[in-house]
């Protein structure tokens, strides 16, 4: 019963969650996304789109022109990098080196989550098994729920 | 000989101060001489005193216009307002260190002398660390970085602060962010004493507890002031741009979070003694690094004014630190064992573990984000940059896997935790949560990251809500109070828990702020003739030509809007770009931004020509107030969480009854 529930929702947020994905931009919006992926030349830091130098507005003015002329946002950002290398790009290419920059953090998390389920294994191995808690009847759930509930009254809960 | 000249007499008598302390202090632990530590202490506060006559003297050389100094010739100009003076102080290299030293140099005295009783083992090793800490600064400052360095003539006016520098908002975020930096010292120094004395156990946990909170709220604010400046200033629609300099920042107050959630766990179960070594270790050398970074330029960025050549040194004092530290942890690993075990995978515990490997993997991402141009041009010789895209699809993530902890780790039990309780306790945050997810996309929530990342923030926030219900229900029902009473008492007797709480809801109320204004941004850009106007949002906006404004050392061209939302007319606004006397070619925009609980209107002048014709960048920013009032609850929470306790009062001892009665015999 609680499991239909729960699909049924689950359903529904999948749906609605494709629909948001479909949902179409505007050209001003393409031609932010793709200024936003480009940093500015003259600038320290900023992306095309944000920076208020010439050059950037000449830069917005080129991607409009090739966004209308149906070029896709891939073949305009491989133009910039043509004429001004991969420095332009504000997030490194997702092939060569760059996987390496994308993955790398992925895979310092997988290492770190490594250590800790060993570091885990180990410490548990040397008390021998891990516990296993017999299940707690609903009784004295009740009972020990009411005891706790009186602790915390007397000392305005437990500090952590 | 000039007054200034003895605020390097001062440095440099303070060097040799810090020298002597940090020597006798380790003598005197290791002789037992304690009027030697006396003098080692005598020295600290020494310290302290030479270098605020060193840090009042630069103060006073900016505002009697001492232009003879090179610093004040450079950083300040005569009609500069006095705020800007203030500010100027720590607006370059040389005054930011000296800021650095001069805080260290007073909050190493504070500590010294709240710990004249307590402690008494870590002590000498603290002084010595603090010392060896400041000597380095000092060195610095001595020979490298001398902000009393005199040119060879006096010019009549100095060049003045960088134009983006000249706001309100530099009075407080370069010395907060330097101070927070600083404070980690403190903290990092009793680790080591701790490690020194051999006695790595929970004193120096408990010695550090409150010192943490501090260095970690004050590297907070400092944050908070730098996203509240870039808004206001940078003029790009956002608070926060992943900037190199933003993120050496975010780094050590990361790594300082993961450190005061992992201690909870060794102060409740003896474990994890190792790691939290290895944490405070971490969070100060990256802020060490983070001083470097803002201080040397290494990483290139818009913050990044002053350059010079400190790398070397500061890398290798880095180095020293690492190196030192580690090795030091390495040869006490016999003592620091664990008193528990992990019983369950499920348990508190664990859920404190996921949160260290989460913020450490954040902390991570971002470090690894910001070196990697110097990587990528050491490997390759192309200057590769990470913008935030990369940042959000790494760190959002976990950012959320972040939030959830948030709301699940309160529901699970210390050691370990059945399916069953879980599921108990659970089932009706959940179904909250698949409500709320449910009811978002009528409210016109319809991003599927956004309804995501929502869920999350209320599935948080309900089990934040539901932890202060419970406990207010059983401190009702033990002692019949009212409501607020109830949850009156129910915090100040838990100040470290209930505050802790109040801090995660600060974090769900930022959350919810930066989820919307990361998410619904609305941006437009339009050239505009006088009398012509453009909407946006709901918005429109009238442009009715430009203005020139004339102001002490610069001048201000400002365009001169109407603003109506929807029929009603809500206001004029005048976004600006002023031009600084010897910065002529470096415009800094005047952002107008009308701020509301729901939205921001935020517009930049991009561009103007003549009297007429503007180009006006608008931006829509939904919910960022919100980003500020979390950021300033979280620092309320830390506030409770931190409050000291009240000592029992001693009760004055009456005249004891017995001679009463005899006298009046």
């Amino acid at each position: 019963m609680k499991l239909r529930a729960i699909s049924v929702f689950a359903a529904l947020f999948m749906a609605l969650v494709l629909w948001g994905m479909a949902q179409a931009q505007s050209i001003d919006e393409k031609v932010r996304d793709v200024a936003q992926a480009l940093e500015c030349p003259v600038c320290e830091n900023l992306s095309v789109a944000d920076s208020p130098s010439d050059l950037a507005q000449e830069m917005k003015a080129l991607i409009r022109e090739k966004l209308e002329q149906g070029q896709s946002k891939e073949e305009i950002l491989q133009y910039f990098v043509s004429r001004y290398g991969e420095e332009i790009l504000r997030d490194p290419p997702k092939t060569g080196f760059g996987l390496v920059v994308w993955w790398g953090p992925v895979a310092g998390l997988a290492i770190g989550a490594g250590v800790i389920y060993l570091f885990f294994r180990e410490l548990s191995r040397k008390r021998g098994a891990q516990v296993q808690l017999p299940e707690p009847s609903e009784e004295d759930v009740r009972k020990y729920g009411k005891r706790l509930e009186e602790e915390l009254g007397k000392q305005g809960g437990k500090p952590i | 000989m000039s007054i200034t000249d003895v605020g390097y007499v001062a440095v440099l008598l303070s060097l040799v101060v810090a020298f002597y302390s940090g020597v006798a202090a380790i003598v005197s632990a290791r002789r037992g001489l304690e009027e030697l530590e006396a003098s080692a202490r005598n020295g600290v506060f020494a310290i302290a005193g030479l270098l605020s006559v060193a840090g009042f003297l630069l103060f006073y050389a900016f505002f009697s216009h001492d232009f003879g100094v090179r610093y004040v010739y450079v950083n300040a100009t005569r009609d500069m307002p006095w705020y800007l003076k203030l500010s100027a102080f720590w607006g370059g290299q040389e005054g930011s260190l000296l800021f650095w030293a001069w805080g260290l140099s007073i909050f190493t005295a504070v500590v010294i002398w709240q710990n004249l009783r307590r402690n008494r083992e870590f002590m000498p090793y603290v002084i010595a660390v603090l010392m060896a800490i400041q000597s380095f600064f000092l060195v610095v400052l001595g020979f490298v970085s001398n902000p009393f360095e005199r040119l060879p003539f006096s010019p009549l006016d100095g060049q003045g602060l960088n134009p983006l520098l000249r706001d309100a908002g530099m009075l407080g975020h370069p010395p907060f962010l330097l101070a927070g930096y600083m404070s980690w010292s403190i903290p990092f120094a009793f680790a080591i004493a701790a490690l020194l004395t051999g006695k790595p156990g929970a004193e120096w946990i408990r010695a550090v507890r409150h010192y943490t909170l501090v260095a970690w709220a004050v590297l907070w604010i400092g944050l908070l002031f730098g996203a509240w400046w870039a808004y206001h200033v940078l003029g790009w629609g956002g608070y926060w741009g992943w900037d190199p300099v933003e993120n050496v920042a975010l780094m050590p107050w990361l790594m300082g979070t993961a450190f005061l959630h992992s201690i909870i766990v060794q102060e409740r179960r003896g474990m994890l003694k190792v790691w939290n070594f290895v944490l405070i270790i971490l969070t100060f050398a990256l802020s060490i690094f983070g001083t470097f970074v803002v201080r040397s330029g290494v990483l290139s960025s818009v913050h990044a004014f002053a350059k010079s050549a400190i790398g070397p040194l500061f890398f290798l004092f880095l180095a020293v630190i690492l190196v030192f530290s580690l090795a030091l942890l390495f040869t006490r690993l016999s003592s620091l064992r664990s008193e528990q075990t992990f019983d369950a995978l499920v348990s508190r515990e664990s859920s404190f573990l996921l949160n260290n490997l989460l913020l450490v993997g954040i902390t991570f991402a971002v470090f690894w984000g910001s070196i990697l141009p110097l990587v990528s041009e050491a490997v390759r010789g192309v200057k590769l940059t990470v913008g935030p895209p990369f940042f959000i699809q790494v760190a959002g993530p976990l950012f959320l896997a972040l939030m959830l902890l948030l709301g699940i780790c309160p529901l699970l039990a210390w050691r370990a935790v059945t399916w069953a309780t879980l599921w108990r306790n659970f089932r009706w945050l959940l179904l909250g949560t698949l409500v709320v997810a449910g009811v978002l996309p009528f409210v016109g929530v319809r991003n599927p990251w956004a309804i995501v990342a929502y869920s999350a923030s209320a599935f948080a926030l309900a089990s934040i809500i539901l932890e202060y219900y419970r406990g207010v229900r059983a401190r009702r029902r033990f002692s019949g109070e009212g409501y607020p009473k109830a949850l009156s008492t129910l915090v100040s007797r838990n100040k470290r828990r209930y505050g802790g709480y109040i801090i995660h809801l600060g974090v769900v109320i930022m959350a919810v702020g930066i989820i919307g204004s990361l998410m619904f941004q609305k941006v437009r850009e339009a050239t505009l003739s006088a009398g012509e106007s453009m909407s946006i949002g709901g918005y429109t906006i009238t442009y009715n030509g430009n203005a020139e404004v004339f102001m002490p050392g610069h001048q201000m061209i400002q365009a001169k809007l109407d603003v109506l939302q929807g029929e009603k007319k809500v206001g004029e606004m005048g976004p600006g770009k002023s031009i600084y006397r010897n910065y002529e070619n470096q415009p800094v925009s005047r952002i107008a931004i009308r701020s509301g609980l729901g939205e921001d209107l935020y517009i930049v002048l991009a561009g103007y020509e003549g009297n007429s014709l503007a180009t006006l960048t608008v931006f829509v920013n939904p919910l960022v107030a919100w980003v500020w009032i979390g950021g300033v609850v979280l620092l309320l929470g830390t506030l409770v969480a931190g409050w000291p306790e009240l000592q029992a009062r001693a009760v004055p001892v009456r005249r004891p009854v017995r001679r009463v009665v005899a006298s009046e015999a």
